[in-house]
């Protein structure tokens, strides 16, 4: 069992990150602040019940994944998501390749149209994925947990956070190609 | 082993949650084959890029830390003075 006094110096160096991360889920800063806040003052009154030596990173993202839900799920509820449908597989890779914008000629074609985004095109690509979809790829993608973990903090079984996050990593594909033609990063094929 | 299973795999292989034969089958044919190699290519620098962006280049408020510390102060005398 973890020491209470110990609270401040284990969990402090992550509320960067945690900040962070409620940046992306209630996509506005006083709203994180308050969600890092509760999260903070959650995890120092049940120290006591986390296992030392286990993960504490994972822990303080399950207090954060939850404060977020309870505050918000209620208030952000959308009239039934729009299912997507299933997005093919390498969406954006294929969508690249087609619109070829130097004929392929190059192995990194594609790759190049990636460096042309910037990294605030990818936050809001993020931030604009519906919630079942944002928090895996948030914890998968940004925070490096592993399935089994995104599964313990999101409270979902493995294969839903599979299905969830590949599905979300798809969307998010579209949603940047989406971004890629409106701000003519590719281009027609010549 | 055909290239549609192989990118079928493409997200549990690039997340190190696929071991064992089935990761070296998917090594060996993306040795082999280019097309695959790219793709697997592309979505690990996509992937690689996503961390970066939300990672980095968020301004935390400076007084997020103060103001932490200042709430499990509180919280900790609250607890000794036994409400």
């Amino acid at each position: 069992m973890a020491e209470q006094a110990n609270f401040e110096k284990d969990a402090m160096q992550f509320a960067p990150q945690l900040y962070s991360a409620a940046l992306r889920m209630t996509r506005n800063p006083a709203d994180a602040e308050d969600v890092v806040q509760e999260t903070f003052l959650k995890a120092y009154r049940g120290y006591h019940t986390f296992q030392e030596g286990t993960n504490l990173k994972a822990w303080l993202y399950r207090i954060l994944t939850n404060t977020y839900i309870n505050r918000y799920r209620k208030k952000t509820r959308r009239p039934q998501e729009v299912e997507l449908g299933e997005l093919e597989d390498l969406y954006l890779f294929k969508r690249l390749n087609e619109s070829g914008s130097t004929g392929g000629a190059s192995r990194s074609a594609e790759e190049e149209v990636l460096e042309r985004f910037g990294d605030s095109d990818i936050k809001e690509a993020v931030e604009s994925l519906p919630e079942h979809f944002r928090l895996p790829v948030l914890l998968a993608d940004v925070e490096g947990f592993s399935y089994k973990e995104i599964a313990e903090i999101l409270d979902v079984p493995i294969g839903t956070v599979m299905s969830r996050l590949h599905r979300g990593r798809k969307a998010l594909q579209q949603r940047l190609f989406e971004f890629a033609k409106e701000h003519g990063l590719v281009g027609p094929k010549e | 082993m055909n290239c549609d299973k192989v990118v079928n795999d493409v997200y549990t292989f690039l997340d190190g949650e696929l071991t064992g034969v089935r990761r070296s089958q998917i090594e060996w044919h993306l040795r082999k084959c280019s097309p695959c190699a790219d793709s697997f290519h592309f979505e690990e620098r996509l992937m690689l890029l996503v961390k970066r962006s939300c990672s980095d280049g968020d301004e935390v408020p400076a007084e997020l830390f103060d103001r932490l510390r200042a709430l499990i102060q509180q919280e900790t005398t609250e607890g000794i003075s036994g409400e």
